[in-house]
Protein backbone atom coordinates (compact mmCIF):
# COMPACT_ATOMS: atom_id res chain seq x y z
CA UNK A 1 0.00 0.00 0.00
CA UNK A 2 1.29 3.64 -0.77
CA UNK A 3 1.58 5.95 2.35
CA UNK A 4 1.28 9.85 2.07
CA UNK A 5 4.29 11.81 2.46
CA UNK A 6 4.61 14.46 4.82
CA UNK A 7 4.59 17.25 2.20
CA UNK A 8 1.76 16.09 0.76
CA UNK A 9 -0.29 16.53 3.79
CA UNK A 10 -0.19 20.21 2.97
CA UNK A 11 -1.53 19.70 -0.46
CA UNK A 12 -4.13 17.31 0.02
CA UNK A 13 -5.02 19.36 3.69
CA UNK A 14 -5.62 22.28 1.23
CA UNK A 15 -7.46 20.45 -1.31
CA UNK A 16 -10.33 19.11 1.04
CA UNK A 17 -10.43 22.39 2.72
CA UNK A 18 -11.53 23.68 -1.01
CA UNK A 19 -13.79 20.47 -1.26
CA UNK A 20 -15.23 21.46 2.36
CA UNK A 21 -15.80 25.07 1.41
CA UNK A 22 -17.34 24.47 -1.81
CA UNK A 23 -20.57 22.98 -0.67
CA UNK A 24 -23.41 24.19 -2.49
CA UNK A 25 -25.26 27.11 -1.58
CA UNK A 26 -27.78 27.13 0.97
CA UNK A 27 -30.82 29.52 1.45
CA UNK A 28 -33.71 28.64 3.85
CA UNK A 29 -36.71 31.00 2.58
CA UNK A 30 -39.54 32.80 4.90
CA UNK A 31 -42.08 29.39 4.43
CA UNK A 32 -39.06 28.16 7.07
CA UNK A 33 -39.33 31.33 9.09
CA UNK A 34 -43.28 30.73 9.76
CA UNK A 35 -43.01 27.19 10.56
CA UNK A 36 -39.96 27.66 13.04
CA UNK A 37 -42.07 30.80 14.73
CA UNK A 38 -44.98 28.98 14.70
CA UNK A 39 -43.07 26.13 16.61
CA UNK A 40 -41.89 28.43 18.59
CA UNK A 41 -44.98 30.21 19.90
CA UNK A 42 -46.11 26.80 20.39
CA UNK A 43 -43.39 26.52 23.05
CA UNK A 44 -44.66 29.37 25.03
CA UNK A 45 -43.14 32.19 26.84
CA UNK A 46 -39.75 31.91 28.72
CA UNK A 47 -41.95 34.56 30.90
CA UNK A 48 -43.95 31.87 32.24
CA UNK A 49 -41.44 29.03 32.76
CA UNK A 50 -39.35 31.67 34.45
CA UNK A 51 -41.53 33.18 36.51
CA UNK A 52 -42.98 29.61 37.77
CA UNK A 53 -38.95 28.17 38.11
CA UNK A 54 -38.28 31.77 40.16
CA UNK A 55 -41.81 30.81 42.17
CA UNK A 56 -40.32 27.75 43.27
CA UNK A 57 -36.78 28.70 44.24
CA UNK A 58 -38.56 31.30 46.66
CA UNK A 59 -40.87 28.97 48.10
CA UNK A 60 -37.70 26.23 48.60
CA UNK A 61 -35.64 29.41 50.08
CA UNK A 62 -38.21 30.20 52.60
CA UNK A 63 -38.77 26.84 53.92
CA UNK A 64 -35.09 26.81 55.22
CA UNK A 65 -35.38 28.56 58.33
CA UNK A 66 -38.29 26.36 59.18
CA UNK A 67 -35.91 23.26 58.39
CA UNK A 68 -33.02 24.46 60.32
CA UNK A 69 -35.20 24.94 63.70
CA UNK A 70 -37.03 21.39 62.99
CA UNK A 71 -33.31 20.08 63.33
CA UNK A 72 -32.47 22.18 65.83
CA UNK A 73 -35.94 20.46 67.88
CA UNK A 74 -35.42 16.95 66.66
CA UNK A 75 -31.12 16.99 67.99
CA UNK A 76 -32.29 18.26 71.25
CA UNK A 77 -35.30 16.10 71.73
CA UNK A 78 -33.41 13.13 70.96
CA UNK A 79 -30.93 13.73 73.27
CA UNK A 80 -33.14 14.46 76.21
CA UNK A 81 -35.57 11.44 75.71
CA UNK A 82 -34.59 8.54 77.24
CA UNK A 83 -35.26 6.10 74.30
CA UNK A 84 -34.81 2.30 73.99
CA UNK A 85 -34.51 1.08 70.47
CA UNK A 86 -35.64 -2.08 69.53
CA UNK A 87 -32.48 -3.49 69.07
CA UNK A 88 -31.65 -2.78 72.93
CA UNK A 89 -35.29 -4.12 73.64
CA UNK A 90 -34.69 -7.59 72.18
CA UNK A 91 -31.17 -8.29 73.44
CA UNK A 92 -32.62 -7.70 77.35
CA UNK A 93 -35.01 -10.14 76.10
CA UNK A 94 -32.36 -12.70 74.95
CA UNK A 95 -30.18 -12.06 77.61
CA UNK A 96 -33.09 -13.02 80.37
CA UNK A 97 -36.00 -13.71 78.96
CA UNK A 98 -37.69 -15.76 82.24
CA UNK A 99 -37.74 -12.38 84.52
CA UNK A 100 -38.57 -10.23 81.16
CA UNK A 101 -42.09 -8.36 80.59
CA UNK A 102 -43.15 -5.59 78.95
CA UNK A 103 -44.41 -3.82 81.72
CA UNK A 104 -41.07 -4.13 83.96
CA UNK A 105 -39.30 -2.60 80.92
CA UNK A 106 -42.13 0.55 81.34
CA UNK A 107 -41.89 0.95 85.70
CA UNK B 1 -35.31 63.40 4.74
CA UNK B 2 -36.54 60.84 7.73
CA UNK B 3 -34.19 58.95 9.75
CA UNK B 4 -34.37 55.21 9.80
CA UNK B 5 -36.07 54.20 12.80
CA UNK B 6 -33.22 52.87 14.95
CA UNK B 7 -32.78 49.05 15.12
CA UNK B 8 -33.21 47.75 19.19
CA UNK B 9 -30.11 46.21 20.18
CA UNK B 10 -30.07 42.98 21.16
CA UNK B 11 -29.93 42.76 24.71
CA UNK B 12 -33.53 44.75 24.25
CA UNK B 13 -34.93 42.25 22.01
CA UNK B 14 -34.09 39.13 25.06
CA UNK B 15 -35.12 41.55 27.28
CA UNK B 16 -38.44 41.69 25.22
CA UNK B 17 -38.72 37.86 24.68
CA UNK B 18 -37.97 37.20 28.75
CA UNK B 19 -41.14 39.37 29.54
CA UNK B 20 -43.43 37.24 27.54
CA UNK B 21 -43.15 38.68 24.17
CA UNK B 22 -43.18 36.12 22.08
CA UNK B 23 -42.97 37.49 18.22
CA UNK B 24 -39.94 39.45 19.28
CA UNK B 25 -37.87 36.07 18.72
CA UNK B 26 -38.55 37.05 15.11
CA UNK B 27 -36.06 39.92 14.89
CA UNK B 28 -33.78 37.69 16.39
CA UNK B 29 -34.37 34.92 13.75
CA UNK B 30 -34.36 36.99 10.62
CA UNK B 31 -31.31 38.97 11.75
CA UNK B 32 -29.18 35.81 12.89
CA UNK B 33 -31.00 33.24 9.95
CA UNK B 34 -27.75 33.72 7.54
CA UNK B 35 -25.43 33.03 10.40
CA UNK B 36 -26.93 30.12 11.29
CA UNK B 37 -27.21 28.72 7.55
CA UNK B 38 -23.53 29.35 6.85
CA UNK B 39 -22.63 27.38 10.17
CA UNK B 40 -24.78 24.47 9.61
CA UNK B 41 -24.78 23.63 6.02
CA UNK B 42 -20.81 23.27 6.47
CA UNK B 43 -21.44 20.67 8.94
CA UNK B 44 -24.78 18.84 8.34
CA UNK B 45 -25.93 17.12 4.90
CA UNK B 46 -28.20 19.51 2.58
CA UNK B 47 -31.61 17.46 3.23
CA UNK B 48 -30.93 17.63 6.86
CA UNK B 49 -30.32 21.37 7.18
CA UNK B 50 -33.53 22.88 7.30
CA UNK B 51 -34.43 20.75 10.06
CA UNK B 52 -31.03 20.96 11.89
CA UNK B 53 -31.34 24.94 12.10
CA UNK B 54 -34.78 24.93 13.27
CA UNK B 55 -33.52 22.83 16.50
CA UNK B 56 -30.66 25.30 16.62
CA UNK B 57 -33.46 27.91 16.56
CA UNK B 58 -35.39 26.29 19.20
CA UNK B 59 -32.26 25.77 21.45
CA UNK B 60 -31.40 29.59 21.43
CA UNK B 61 -35.16 30.50 22.24
CA UNK B 62 -35.19 27.85 24.97
CA UNK B 63 -31.69 28.76 26.62
CA UNK B 64 -32.28 32.78 26.58
CA UNK B 65 -33.26 32.85 30.56
CA UNK B 66 -29.20 31.58 30.65
CA UNK B 67 -27.68 34.09 28.39
CA UNK B 68 -26.23 36.73 30.64
CA UNK B 69 -25.23 39.47 28.14
CA UNK B 70 -21.44 38.96 29.43
CA UNK B 71 -20.36 37.64 26.57
CA UNK B 72 -20.91 38.33 22.62
CA UNK B 73 -24.23 37.37 21.46
CA UNK B 74 -23.18 36.17 18.24
CA UNK B 75 -20.62 33.91 19.74
CA UNK B 76 -23.03 32.58 22.20
CA UNK B 77 -25.24 31.92 19.05
CA UNK B 78 -22.54 30.00 17.23
CA UNK B 79 -21.80 27.66 19.43
CA UNK B 80 -25.40 26.55 20.17
CA UNK B 81 -25.31 26.22 16.65
CA UNK B 82 -22.46 24.49 16.16
CA UNK B 83 -23.27 22.08 19.27
CA UNK B 84 -26.93 21.38 17.49
CA UNK B 85 -24.48 20.24 14.30
CA UNK B 86 -22.76 17.77 16.43
CA UNK B 87 -25.79 16.39 18.24
CA UNK B 88 -27.21 15.97 15.15
CA UNK B 89 -23.80 13.87 13.87
CA UNK B 90 -24.08 11.60 17.17
CA UNK B 91 -27.50 11.12 16.73
CA UNK B 92 -27.10 9.71 13.26
CA UNK B 93 -23.68 7.76 13.70
CA UNK B 94 -26.10 6.12 17.15
CA UNK B 95 -29.30 5.02 14.87
CA UNK B 96 -26.03 4.15 12.18
CA UNK B 97 -28.08 6.77 9.60
CA UNK B 98 -24.28 8.34 8.25
CA UNK B 99 -24.78 8.01 4.77
CA UNK B 100 -22.04 5.46 3.10
CA UNK B 101 -21.36 5.98 -0.59
CA UNK B 102 -18.81 3.66 -1.63
CA UNK B 103 -15.51 5.08 -3.96
CA UNK B 104 -15.13 4.51 -7.66
CA UNK B 105 -11.95 4.82 -9.44
CA UNK B 106 -12.24 8.05 -10.14
CA UNK B 107 -12.27 8.86 -5.91
CA UNK B 108 -8.85 6.97 -6.11
CA UNK B 109 -7.29 8.82 -9.34
CA UNK B 110 -8.54 12.44 -7.85
CA UNK B 111 -6.77 11.74 -4.58
CA UNK B 112 -3.41 10.83 -6.17
CA UNK B 113 -3.72 13.51 -8.55
CA UNK B 114 -3.66 15.84 -5.76
CA UNK B 115 -0.52 14.56 -3.98
CA UNK B 116 1.07 14.48 -7.26
CA UNK B 117 -0.18 17.99 -8.66
CA UNK B 118 2.53 20.71 -8.08
CA UNK B 119 0.49 23.72 -9.47
CA UNK B 120 -1.59 25.83 -6.66
CA UNK B 121 -3.71 26.75 -9.47
CA UNK B 122 -4.82 23.83 -10.13
CA UNK B 123 -5.10 22.21 -7.00
CA UNK B 124 -8.07 24.50 -5.87
CA UNK B 125 -9.42 23.23 -9.24
CA UNK B 126 -9.71 19.76 -7.85
CA UNK B 127 -10.81 21.02 -4.29
CA UNK B 128 -13.88 21.91 -6.33
CA UNK B 129 -14.89 18.88 -8.19
CA UNK B 130 -17.54 16.62 -7.13
CA UNK B 131 -14.91 13.83 -6.46
CA UNK B 132 -13.11 15.56 -3.76
CA UNK B 133 -16.60 16.60 -2.00
CA UNK B 134 -17.88 12.94 -2.16
CA UNK B 135 -14.39 11.77 -1.02
CA UNK B 136 -14.23 13.96 2.07
CA UNK B 137 -17.62 13.45 2.72
CA UNK B 138 -16.94 9.61 2.67
CA UNK B 139 -13.89 9.85 4.60
CA UNK B 140 -15.57 11.75 7.47
CA UNK B 141 -18.82 9.26 7.86
CA UNK B 142 -15.86 6.96 9.10
CA UNK B 143 -15.09 8.83 11.86
CA UNK B 144 -16.91 9.75 14.94
CA UNK B 145 -19.25 12.60 15.50
CA UNK B 146 -16.64 13.71 18.11
CA UNK B 147 -13.94 13.26 15.33
CA UNK B 148 -16.20 14.79 13.00
CA UNK B 149 -16.49 18.13 14.47
CA UNK B 150 -13.09 18.71 15.82
CA UNK B 151 -11.49 18.19 12.41
CA UNK B 152 -14.35 20.38 10.50
CA UNK B 153 -13.57 23.04 12.89
CA UNK B 154 -9.98 22.92 13.14
CA UNK B 155 -8.33 21.10 10.40
CA UNK B 156 -10.89 22.68 7.40
CA UNK B 157 -11.94 25.93 8.70
CA UNK B 158 -8.73 26.76 10.13
CA UNK B 159 -10.38 27.85 13.62
CA UNK B 160 -7.87 28.05 16.98
CA UNK B 161 -7.68 25.54 19.24
CA UNK B 162 -9.71 27.96 21.56
CA UNK B 163 -11.80 28.97 19.57
CA UNK B 164 -13.32 25.43 18.24
CA UNK B 165 -13.03 25.05 22.49
CA UNK B 166 -15.44 27.57 22.80
CA UNK B 167 -17.81 26.79 19.95
CA UNK B 168 -18.03 23.11 20.97
CA UNK B 169 -17.87 23.84 24.57
CA UNK B 170 -14.98 21.28 25.15
CA UNK B 171 -11.61 22.09 27.40
CA UNK B 172 -8.63 23.36 24.91
CA UNK B 173 -6.57 20.31 25.97
CA UNK B 174 -9.50 17.83 25.10
CA UNK B 175 -9.85 19.95 20.84
CA UNK B 176 -6.25 19.65 20.66
CA UNK B 177 -5.83 15.65 21.32
CA UNK B 178 -8.80 14.98 19.27
CA UNK B 179 -8.04 17.79 16.63
CA UNK B 180 -4.30 15.32 16.63
CA UNK B 181 -5.77 11.75 16.71
CA UNK B 182 -8.80 12.41 14.15
CA UNK B 183 -5.62 14.25 11.69
CA UNK B 184 -4.17 11.21 11.95
CA UNK B 185 -7.12 8.65 11.31
CA UNK B 186 -8.03 10.70 8.47
CA UNK B 187 -4.89 10.24 7.04
CA UNK B 188 -4.90 6.86 7.98
CA UNK B 189 -8.28 6.44 5.85
CA UNK B 190 -7.17 7.85 2.78
CA UNK B 191 -3.80 6.30 2.83
CA UNK B 192 -6.69 3.04 2.57
CA UNK B 193 -7.83 4.84 -0.27
CA UNK B 194 -4.54 4.90 -2.80
CA UNK B 195 -3.79 2.02 -4.74
CA UNK B 196 -1.31 -0.25 -3.99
Amino acid sequence: MKSIKREHHVRLKEALAVAYREKEKAEVGELWQVRVMGHIRSLGSLYSQTSYLGLFERFVWQLVPVACVLVLLLGVAVTQLDLISDYEIVKMFMEDPADFSLLALYK
Amino acid sequence: MQNEPLKPSDAEIIRQILDGYINAFESLLTRYRDLVVNIVKKHVPYNDMEETMQDAFIRIYQSLPTFKGESDFRQWLSSIAVRTCYDYWRKAYRSREVPMSSLTDKHQNWLEEVISDQSEQSLYERGSRNEARELLEWALGRLSAEDRMVLELVYLEGLSGKEAANLLGWSVANVKVRSFRSRKKLQKILTGVMKG
